[in-house]
This record gives C-alpha cells, sequence and structure tokens, in this order.
C-alpha cells in the first residue's frame, strides 16, 4: 500500500482541525497565530506526504509536524536583543533592581514592593474558573517570547533544559537566566491581578 | 599552615551565605540536579529561614501546576469557527489538485 491509500488529505479538516488547534492553542497564547499554524500543518502535511511512515497513525503524524512548526514559531518569534541582556545570572539591570536590592548594599534581598505575600486562602477552589486561566494567559502573554517559550516547553511538554535549549537555540547560562526571570515575573504578575483580594 | 587552612575555610563559608537573588535563580537548577556542592548547601541553609524564598517556590510549584491544568482544558476547548473550517477546506482543496 502507497501513502496515498492510507492519508486522507481531503478529510483532514474535519477530522483533525480542532485537534492540533487545541494543541496549538496554549502553546502560543493566541488564537490567530495558532490557526496559522495549523493551516501551516496541513499544507507542510500535503507537500510531504512520502515522508509518512505506516507505523505512525495519520494523527500522531500531523501532531509532530505541528510541534515542528510551533518551535519554528518561538526560534523566529525571540530576537536576538531578549539575550543580549541575559547573559549575566544576577545582572544588575533595571529587571532585577526592581525584584532585588543590591547585593553590595542590602544583600540582595528582595525589595519591598516585591517581596511574595501569602496568596488568598480560596485560591484553590477558584483556580479552575475561566477568569483564572485568562489571567494565566495574560501573564503568559506579557513574558518575552523566548521567556514563555521555555516555560511553555518545560512546563507543558516536559522538557529537561538541555533539549529546551537544543529547540530554542540558546545557551544553558541563558536558559538558567531566563527560567529565573521568568518565574519572578510571572509570580509577580498573578499575585497582581489573581491572588490579592 | 594553619593560616592559610582558616583563609580556605572562609571562603567557603562566604560562598555558603546566598542571599535571596541568588536563591531563587539556584532553584530551577537544583531541581535538575545541576548544582555544585557549595551551591546546594548554600540553597539548603538559605531556605531554612528565609520565609520568602520559601514562599516564593510554594507558589511557582503551584502556577506550574496550573499551566499544566490550563493546557490540559485548552485542548478541548479551542474550536475553529465553522466558516473559518470551510475557507481552510477551500484552501487545502486548491492545494490538492
Amino acid at each position: 500500500m502507497s501513502n496515498s491509500d492510507i492519508l486522507e488529505p481531503q478529510k483532514w479538516i474535519e477530522r483533525y482541525a480542532d485537534l492540533l488547534l487545541g494543541y496549538a492553542y496554549p502553546r502560543v497564547n493566541r488564537q490567530d497565530v495558532a490557526e496559522d499554524l495549523v493551516q501551516d500543518t496541513f499544507f507542510s502535511a500535503l507537500k510531504a506526504q512520502d515522508t509518512f511512515r505506516q507505523e505512525s497513525s495519520e494523527k500522531t503524524w500531523l501532531i509532530a509536524i505541528l510541534k515542528r512548526k510551533i518551535i519554528d514559531y518561538y526560534r523566529k518569534k525571540s530576537t536576538q536583543n531578549e539575550l543580549n541582556v541575559l547573559t549575566e545570572a544576577n545582572g544588575n539591570d533595571g529587571f532585577m533592581n526592581h525584584f532585588f536590592e543590591k547585593e553590595e548594599k542590602y544583600d540582595g534581598h528582595w525589595t519591598d514592593d516585591s517581596a511574595p505575600r501569602s496568596w488568598r486562602k480560596d485560591f484553590e477552589t477558584k483556580v479552575e474558573t475561566d477568569e483564572f486561566y485568562d489571567v494565566l494567559r495574560k501573564c503568559l502573554g506579557k513574558l518575552p517570547e523566548k521567556w514563555s517559550a521555555a516555560f511553555t516547553l518545560k512546563n507543558i511538554d516536559g522538557l529537561e533544559s538541555d533539549e529546551i535549549c537544543k529547540e530554542l537555540e540558546i545557551s544553558p547560562s541563558n536558559y538558567w537566566v531566563i527560567m529565573h526571570r521568568a518565574k519572578l515575573q510571572l509570580r509577580e504578575c498573578m499575585e497582581k491581578n489573581w491572588y490579592t483580594e | 599552615m594553619h593560616g592559610k587552612k582558616l583563609v580556605y575555610g572562609m571562603k567557603g563559608f562566604n560562598k555558603i551565605l546566598i542571599c535571596c537573588k541568588q536563591a531563587t535563580y539556584l532553584h530551577e537548577k537544583q531541581r535538575e540536579g545541576k548544582l555544585r556542592f557549595f551551591e546546594r548547601m548554600g540553597l539548603a541553609i538559605h531556605l531554612l529561614y528565609c520565609s520568602f524564598c520559601k514562599l516564593f517556590i510554594k507558589q511557582i510549584e503551584q502556577l506550574e501546576t496550573c499551566t499544566k491544568q490550563y493546557q490540559q482544558i485548552q485542548e478541548n476547548k479551542n474550536k475553529f469557527s465553522s466558516s473559518r473550517k470551510a475557507e481552510l477546506q477551500k484552501v487545502l482543496n486548491e492545494a490538492m489538485k
């Protein structure tokens, strides 16, 4: 049997469009981008029917193509500028000085404004609401592209640091700095917009 | 001889006392088992007395769990509009010709 007997491109949209969109959306956090990535996936798949191996299902194969598209999107979106500031782990730039006092003077302690506060008690019963996920999506969206990409690859796709470095074409030291900053910013954003009453 | 030893000891001690900025940075590395001996000790000691950093780590872990749930929820929620789907089908049909 040739691939054309197994693949049924005329039925792809009906069968997989929503499924692929559901896969892409939480990884890019933008409906228009997710839709474009799905469309690109179908076109690429159409052209690459010869590469389909019968051991995998049509669905798995399409998702694998979409995964590559998402990674390409992450790579393209992040500019070199985002990385230039990130060479120093504990840099004294504006971002870090917002969160921490300078080491020489105040021992790198949290600043008064940014020190974590206890979150409201009822948050565990409220986190599953749509409003909560709206805030989370917005806060993830506020991170620079490469930061949210790294955070997403780690927490949604469960990748380890060395794989993420490879996919995003960054150095390990950049990765640790990115994750540090992404967590600081995300946590603060959630605290300001959701957890404090 | 004795003096030299003491200096080395002090060096290690300085490395062990880390600040909040360093502690929050080392946390991610620690989870992947990528800390050197002094860093590991430093973080452990810091977390014994710093309630802010302890809270930070707890909240980050909560947010990470939420991010996973968010993805699972979105997977079933987002759909193409029927008009967008029809449009997509049309361009794909064109490409298949």
